[in-house]
């Protein structure tokens, strides 16, 4: 594996190795190098959990899958073309790992014990999508009693109730896009789709946010009290 | 900028502050003018603050002190699962391995007895096919008759390296036949015999 020679790498989580590439910690990896490999782990763990978070909706579930994900970044590492982005390659395998766990939750959640069906309520619209109940690593609402941090509290509360309501396809979408901040290219080979596709996605996906938002909005934004998303 | 559709589309290069001055310039007229874009910007802007309070909130995802090691022992669970397989596996795949190797035996003898000996005939046959006018007749031999071909004087039993080859200088006579008139009309014949 040649590794592609790029500067280095500056990804906010300053973990261990930010002067070495993804490119040549996969080399590294390849060679058998487990430093390289925890390394790889370290840069990537925090935003890998909480990217599944908001995918699967359960912190545990999103745990295992972070595992899994590595896991496989390890036993793949002979696959990845150093030619593309790492972050790609690693975020096409997280978001595989976590529609995998949504499927398996979805057939669970259809054949109960008893063998009745699970049925689908107002309160969890879409069986096996990241319920916003579900979306339990919610921070602690800041210290103060600050009427804008408040409100900046409620806001970032309501947007993530309303991410997690969101259609699967749209939610991965959106996510990736605006909260991971990949590149639309990127996020092409993520979802393995065309550019248009994507944007098209993550277009729709914040037309039905900004739906489910204005319900909430008052005149000046975000200033009604907390409640449910639609 | 009269377009309220324009204006949506040109949301997100807004945000980024991407949009030419001008564009930029047209833009904000529009939202002046348009309660309705103006509302949406309000709606986009809130959004937008929300994504990035919750990229803020991703950055301190809490993350298990021992993920680390529960990964490095999965990795070793799935090492071990990529061994080679448990023993019922193994003794299945064995009897299969062995299956499949008694079938090529049986098609590697098939193809020796039904073509492969008559295309790769040996030169001690050829030489006596060539010092003998008789017709031949091959014949297949299997483990229950080759013995009885030995002990057939009529034979004379030709060795060619690993095959063996029988061949009779004259027509054998079938068991049931006992009259030697009968013998004495039918016409010679030469029997190759392949085993």
């Amino acid at each position: 594996m040649t590794a592609r020679q790029q500067g280095p790498v500056s990804t906010g989580l300053s973990a261990g190795g930010t002067d070495v590439s993804d490119q040549q910690l996969m080399e590294r990896v390849c060679r058998g190098e487990a430093a390289a490999f925890d390394t790889i782990v370290k840069r990537y763990e925090r935003r890998i959990v909480a990217y599944l978070i908001r995918i699967v909706g359960e912190r545990e579930e999103a745990l295992d899958c972070s595992q899994e994900v590595f896991v496989r970044v390890y036993t793949k590492a002979q696959l990845y073309d150093p030619s593309s982005p790492f972050k790609a390659w690693l975020y096409r395998i997280a978001t595989n790992a976590g529609l995998d766990a949504l499927r398996k939750r979805r057939r669970r959640r259809w054949t109960s014990l008893d063998g009745t069906l699970f049925k689908v309520t107002a309160d969890n619209p879409a069986a096996g999508s990241a319920s916003p109940a579900a979306l339990s690593s919610e921070p602690p609402a800041p210290a103060g009693n600050a009427e804008t941090d408040v409100l900046a509290s409620e806001r970032t509360q309501l947007v993530r109730r309303a991410i997690g309501t969101l259609p699967e396809k749209y939610r991965t979408a959106v996510v990736l896009r605006d909260l991971q901040e990949l590149s639309y290219q990127d996020i092409a080979g993520v979802l393995d789709c065309s550019i248009g596709t994507v944007k098209s996605r993550v277009n729709r996906a914040r037309n039905l946010l900004r739906e489910k938002l204005a319900a909430h909005a008052g005149p000046a934004g975000f200033a009604s009290p907390a409640g449910e998303v639609p | 900028m009269n377009s309220c559709r324009t204006v949506h589309e040109l949301m997100e290069q807004a945000r980024d502050e991407r949009l030419p001055t001008l564009v930029q310039a047209a833009f904000d007229s529009h939202l002046g003018s348009c309660p309705d874009c103006a509302r949406l910007a309000v709606l986009e802007s809130g959004m937008n603050e929300g994504f990035a309070a919750l990229r803020a909130d991703d950055l301190e995802t809490e993350v298990p002190s021992d993920f680390r090691r529960q990964v490095k022992e999965r990795l070793l669970a799935s090492d071990r699962s990529s061994l080679p397989a448990p023993a019922h596996w193994a003794s299945g795949f064995t009897a299969g391995l062995a299956a499949a190797a008694c079938m090529v035996l049986v098609a590697v003898a098939v193809f020796a007895m039904r073509g492969g000996l008559e295309t790769e005939s040996p030169a001690v046959i050829q030489a006596s096919r060539a010092s003998n006018s008789l017709p031949i007749e091959p014949m297949l031999l299997d483990s229950r008759t080759a013995p009885l071909l030995y002990s057939t004087p009529e034979v004379e039993v030709i060795y060619d390296g690993s095959r063996r080859y029988g061949a009779s200088s004259q027509a054998m006579r079938p068991a049931a036949a006992s009259a030697d008139a009968e013998e004495t009309e039918r016409p010679k014949v030469r029997r190759e015999y392949h085993f």
